[in-house]
């Protein structure tokens, strides 16, 4: 029997993962590609918003997110996406999403690891047959601060473990 | 369009359930944490420390967070992360299944601002109550706890 409305809801949980992974991996196209052309995107609690996919584009181009929080050389990232509550009505869909991201760089001069708490209120439109994010509610949640104490051993180069071709 | 399997489906629906409860105790909307539960409800939670029978005793709890206050910490924020999901259909509308979470407990206990990550096992029995899927009993127990201080503010 089909099930279409389970098959929405994996369909925007997967939009969900696809954001998170363009973020980290630093692909503005993938971020982008999950946004309809007219986004207005409301972010750090709606201190700052975006309008646009080119007023997108930049907001992740330049990581004004983790510069808002005075997070500097910004070596990685990691978001999940810890849990959702959806609800489709025909072609438009609320998201609403607890998530955690990780992001590892200096504050104050210091190496933190610093973890946050994310909430998205997302409402989502059916657009030429696939669900995209048309506005987007970003809050902060809690954040955590650790200071590293030690570093481990750098990982090898990943070239030097590929299996020869 | 697809087709997906009933089971498949069932499935499906039963994560959803779990992922709204977690989303609603994050939020703090003690209403959408109650409709994750059968109104006959038997609830277990800190191990069987602590029961609630049915939505108004399960309201109370939530709504004055007395487990955190088990635990002993002022929390100002958490996410609580599904990790593994593993369900057994036991009968015709019935399932059991058991849930790996991590909690992020951002808050204050002993004094200082800590971030506290837990381990949580959930063992529940769902069934199929006016057509969607309900927790009608649950054990909640937690695991390993890990507490660290915060370095700095931002």
């Amino acid at each position: 029997m089909v099930d279409t409305a389970v098959a929405d809801r994996l369909e925007i949980r997967a939009l969900v993962q696809r954001y998170f992974s363009g973020l980290d991996t630093r692909d503005v196209d993938v971020v982008l590609s999950t946004f309809t052309p007219d986004v207005i995107l409301r972010y750090m609690d709606g201190a700052l918003v975006m309008q646009g996919l080119d007023e997108a584009r930049d907001y992740f181009a330049a990581h004004r997110g983790p510069a808002h929080l005075g997070i500097t050389d910004l070596t990685g990232s990691t978001h999940v996406l810890a849990n959702s509550a959806i609800e489709v009505t025909g072609d438009q869909a609320r998201c609403r999403l607890a998530g955690l991201v990780f992001h590892r760089g200096r504050l104050r001069g210091r190496d933190v690891l610093v973890q946050r708490g994310l909430r998205y209120d997302d409402r989502l439109v059916r657009h030429d047959g696939a669900w995209l994010v048309a506005e987007r509610l970003h809050a902060t949640g809690w954040q955590h601060v650790s200071a590293e104490v030690a570093s481990p051993a750098r990982p090898p180069d990943p070239s030097s473990t590929r299996m020869p071709t | 369009m697809s087709e997906l399997p009933a089971t498949l489906v069932d499935r499906l629906e039963i994560e959803e359930v779990v992922n709204r409860y977690f989303y609603a105790v994050d939020v703090r909307d003690v209403e959408l944490i109650v409709s994750c539960f059968t109104p006959d409800v038997t609830l277990r939670y800190m191990g069987g420390e602590l029961v609630m029978q049915g939505r108004d005793e399960a309201a109370a709890y939530f709504a004055e967070k007395r487990g955190f206050a088990t635990i002993g910490i002022e929390v100002t924020g958490s996410t609580h992360d599904l990790g593994n999901l593993h369900t057994e259909f036991t009968g015709e509308g019935r399932a059991s299944t058991t849930s790996f979470a991590v909690a992020f407990l951002r808050g204050s206990y002993q004094g200082k601002d800590v971030l506290m990550q837990r381990g949580i096992t959930y063992t529940d029995a769902f069934v199929r109550h006016d057509g969607q899927w309900l927790i009608r009993e649950r054990l909640h127990a937690p695991g390993w706890v890990h507490v660290s201080e915060e370095a700095s503010e931002l």
